[in-house]
């Protein structure tokens, strides 16, 4: 079989698109977000920024990954991988083209036929636990799909009862999807299940448009001589990511602001708690990336947009765009 | 260079496609018999000729595109055996696709996503395995049937079309040399071999990348992968041309082939003669012939030159309204923004209500015959079409085997491990609004089109259903918007409209006749259901009317065949009269009962009458 190239393009080498990149990061140093939904014009490397997300991350359990399984009246407890081979957090592709027993897992039928032994062969999902699952054009993914992700995203767990087998095992990931806006919207309840949302648009910028031309140039030619260059910056955001990891515990949160963000949330009639959770997740990472342990108002503004944008109520005749919304909403609940 | 006029765009495009395969790929179009498939089949002979050609036909199974299991070789081994698809059989190669058009959906995405990843991600049924399949896309199509979705036109660095030869010379020519093998001229094919040899050498000045690079802000495209093309494109013709710097020339021609193509749809040749004055600035250039387009580019570029311009970062590029657009819309006296035609009432469903969640469920069009594989279920094979593994699966958990070491297969298959496969058809309808723009009550009947339209694609995603609207003036019928459920696009594009003119009721009929159609072959939908506001005067007919004969009685006549062929594409209609008066005439009944549609007599039509009305009807059309 042909090799598949091994070198992916460097994060912190992708030209602008700052609101994007922050949204990845946020989602790196705290997993509770809830994952991110990138929606916008095409060809604005959205999918280049989440497939090199991964490649920032360490791995960080040890701990094999076990499954419960019951065979013949027994419960028993199944290794399904060796976590410690792995130098970075799984970011699993989710194509379009997957079947469900793949994305949940199915009897091993190799070992059924050459060994007479009936095991868990596992899906896509458990392969992603602990990191990132990525789904591409995921307005466009097929509706029995969608439903098995909300049902395992909610729960935190896997449960496959199919061809006889009954196994359970954790499935904690973030879900990563991007998009087209044009070619279909996404169900609200998927919607629903993103922590952030961020749109994207093309670079006008003639400076910035030659600097992407020059990179894509530069990696085409020299995969690895590239990847080099960048490895400086590469390890400064991953040493970044991994101390705000640490800080996150210990981030503290006004009372005052707390409730602002509360209020900030009615005001903005949103349904359901996930908003301002989001918000104040979101603002936490980002006070503990700026190396800091109090969220403070320039937190939340930066992220409130991101936070909230798909959970106003939709109404299509509106000229005004929702970001706009949020953002006047935050001047009269954040008057300087 | 070619000895091909209407040739030209397609032979250039596919050489550098074979100088520099990152360019991703061609979309050649045109009307039937212009030479495009010839010329796509030909391009083999460009390519170094160990590499694959492979051709993917329209009835090509997703298993067969993306690969599954190798039934025999599984069984022979006692393991599971992938079998490459047609996509990693490509690679290296070229994928060649007559009428990418009419490509089912689901084929096509997962064609783009090999397409730009380089490789296929097999996760289908045990199976988990990567193949690499890099290769250069060729697609024709006729732009008539049917659009090609942007998903993919963006994804590759050309788009050029194939016109009808008119010079009788050539068309003897042509018709002569018809054998494939012929049509591409050794020349060429000698000359891209050179290139190909060239090309790693040739060097791009930072001056010109600016350049290439303020044409792209300038044109105001979508993305930024169109100037990763303009520049490989520049580079990939100075090495056509044999030689190492690039110059002008490839500019001009990078300019053209990339950011022209991609200012708006594709143009159809030969349309111009339907064009009328107040055609906007954009289409009347999109309409001109490719050396006159050729002579706007270089002009282009001059002015470029001269008078450098900054990127205006103000430029509202978010609403998806380019240059042009906004030009167009500033300098089209006829458009009538539908804001003076008061508020459209849209009634509002909160889409967060637990009845909605429960019917985001999707359980409907599950069955066993036709559809999207879902999933193996235990049943009778009598019933559906058996699924060897999964029942296979279900006898050796009933009856594991032990220490089967000769890798035979006794495995004891009864009745009750026979899994069938289980399928899904799409149960989505395609909405097509068809809209008389001529007469007093146009912006009145838009407005309800408007607002039914955006009500039904609020709910879009619960069955998956498709709405279109073709808005019908002056001598033609225009599709606004094509078949979709983006609710953020449509909502882009209704907002403005043009209105005024006669009512070319034949040619809207034509329009939705092909649409059905395409709806019809690629699938995506269960059926189609259209919606016409007319006040029943069709007054231009498709065909020249000569002197002495009624305009009305003409265009009339020519309804009846196109409303009763129509009828046969569709599940259901409606037909909403318009006309002002009760008793002016009875035309709008007579088109009713051609097509077997509802008829409602509604002079003021709101959008929620028109929602009210397809909201009660909707679950017996499905």
């Amino acid at each position: 079989m042909e090799p598949v190239r091994k070198h992916s393009f460097p994060f912190t080498a992708i030209v602008a698109q700052r609101e994007m990149k922050r949204a990845l990061v946020l989602n790196a140093i705290d997993p509770s977000i809830g994952g991110i939904l990138i929606m916008g014009h095409r060809g604005t490397a959205k999918s280049t920024a989440v497939r090199s997300l991964a490649h920032l991350l360490p791995m960080s359990q040890q701990e094999d990954m076990k499954a419960e399984m019951l065979l013949n009246g027994q419960q028993l407890l199944v290794p399904l991988f060796d976590q410690n081979k792995k130098t970075h957090v799984p970011m699993v592709d989710l194509p379009l083209s997957a079947t469900e027993d793949r994305v949940v897992g199915t009897l091993d039928i190799e070992a059924a036929l050459t060994q007479g032994k009936k095991s868990f062969e596992p899906g896509l999902i458990a392969r992603a636990h602990g990191g990132f699952l990525y789904i591409d054009e995921v307005n466009l993914l097929e509706d029995h799909l969608v439903d098995l992700l909300l049902d395992v995203a909610a729960s935190g767990v896997n449960i496959v009862e199919r061809e006889g087998l009954s196994v359970r095992h954790p499935a904690r990931f973030v879900l990563v999807g991007t998009g087209n806006p044009e070619e279909g919207d996404l169900r609200p309840q998927l919607l629903d299940r993103f922590g952030l949302y961020t749109q994207v648009t093309t670079i006008t910028e003639v400076a910035q448009r030659v600097e992407l031309v020059q990179r894509n140039e530069a990696f085409a030619k020299d995969p690895a001589r590239f990847v080099l260059q960048w490895a400086e910056k590469q390890n400064a955001l991953k040493e970044k990511i991994l101390q705000a990891r640490k800080l996150l515990s210990g981030i503290e949160l006004d009372e005052l602001l707390l409730g602002k963000v509360v209020e900030l949330c009615l005001m903005l009639k949103i349904d359901g708690h996930r908003g301002e959770i989001t918000v104040l997740r979101a603002a936490s990472a980002l006070a503990a990336f700026d190396g800091r342990s109090k969220v403070n108002v320039g937190d939340v503004a930066n992220v409130a947009v991101m936070s909230l944008r798909h959970r106003l109520r939709r109404d299509p005749m509106e000229e005004i765009d929702t970001g706009k919304k949020i953002e006047n909403a935050l001047k009269m609940i954040f008057p300087i | 260079m070619s000895a091909f006029p209407g040739l030209d765009d397609p032979l250039i495009t596919l050489s550098l496609l074979a100088i520099e395969p990152q360019l991703k790929g061609v979309l050649i179009a045109g009307p039937p018999g212009t030479g495009k498939s010839t010329i796509a089949r030909a391009a083999k002979k460009l390519f170094p000729s160990d590499k694959p050609f492979v051709n993917i036909p329209l009835s090509c199974t997703l298993d067969r595109l993306v690969g599954g299991i190798d039934m025999e070789r599984t069984a022979q081994a006692g393991k599971i055996v992938a079998l490459p698809g047609l996509l990693a059989q490509a690679h290296g190669g070229v994928v060649y696709v007559d009428e990418i058009n009419l490509l089912p959906q689901e084929i096509l995405s997962s064609l783009t996503q090999a397409l730009m990843l380089g490789y296929i991600r097999l996760e289908r049924e045990g199976i988990s395995q990567r193949f690499a399949a890099q290769f250069v896309l060729i697609g024709t199509y006729n732009p008539l049937e049917a659009e090609l979705s942007a998903s993919v036109t963006e994804r590759v660095a050309f788009r050029v079309w194939t016109r009808t030869l008119s010079h009788l010379s050539w068309r003897i020519f042509l018709a002569a040399h018809r054998d494939s093998a012929k049509t591409i001229p050794i020349d060429v094919v000698q000359r891209v071999k050179k290139a190909r040899q060239i090309y790693p050498q040739v060097q791009m000045h930072h001056d010109q990348l600016e350049k290439l690079c303020a044409m792209a802000s300038n044109s105001g495209v979508e993305g930024n992968r169109a100037e990763n093309f303009a520049y490989l494109c520049a580079k990939a013709n100075a090495a056509l041309h044999l030689r190492v710097p690039v110059t002008e020339q490839d500019l001009h021609l990078a300019m053209r082939l990339i950011f022209l193509s991609r200012l708006g749809s594709m143009p159809l040749p030969g349309e111009d003669e339907l064009e009328t004055n107040s055609k906007s600035q954009k289409s009347n250039r999109q309409q001109k012939a490719p050396d006159q387009v050729e002579q706007e580019a270089q002009q282009e570029a001059k002015n470029t030159k001269n008078q450098p311009k900054e990127p205006k970062d103000d430029e509202p590029l978010h609403d998806g309204l380019g240059k042009d657009q906004q030009a167009q819309a500033k300098k089209e006296p006829l458009e009538v923004s539908t804001e003076e035609s008061g508020p459209i009432d849209i009634p509002k469903i909160n889409t967060l209500t637990t009845n909605s969640r429960r019917m985001g469920k999707h359980l409907a069009g599950l069955n066993y015959r036709r559809g999207r594989f879902v999933r193996a279920v235990a049943g009778d094979p009598k019933k559906g079409k058996l699924d060897i593994l999964a029942s296979i699966k279900a006898a050796l958990h009933a009856h594991p085997l032990h220490n089967n070491r000769d890798k035979t297969l006794p495995i004891r298959i009864k009745k009750e491990h026979f899994r069938i496969k289980q399928y899904r058809q799409q149960s989505g309808l395609l909405f097509l609004f068809a809209v008389d723009g001529s007469g007093s009550m146009a912006i009145n009947n838009y407005g309800a089109a408007k607002g039914a339209a955006l009500h039904l694609l609020q709910k879009a995603y619960i069955y998956r259903d498709q709405v279109a609207m073709m808005f019908f003036r002056r001598d033609r019928a225009d599709v606004l918007l094509q078949p979709g459920s983006s609710l953020t696009k449509a909502y882009r594009i209704l907002q403005r409209i043009p209105a005024g003119g006669r009512t070319p009721l034949s040619h809207a009929m034509m329009k939705c006749i092909q649409m059905a159609k395409k709806a019809q072959h690629t699938k995506e939908v269960a059926g189609v259901v259209l919606i016409l506001f007319t006040d029943g005067r069709a007054n231009q007919p498709l065909k020249p009317i000569s002197e002495g004969q009624d305009r009305e009685t003409m265009a009339m006549k020519e309804l009846q065949p196109l409303c009763k062929e129509l009828q046969k594409h569709l599940c259901a209609a409606l037909v909403i009269d318009t006309k002002r008066l009760a008793y002016q005439n009875q035309k709008g009944k007579d088109i009713a009962h051609w097509l077997g549609a509802q008829y409602m007599y509604l002079p003021k039509a709101t959008a929620s009458d028109i929602s009210k009305k397809l909201d009660s009807k909707i679950n017996d059309w499905r």
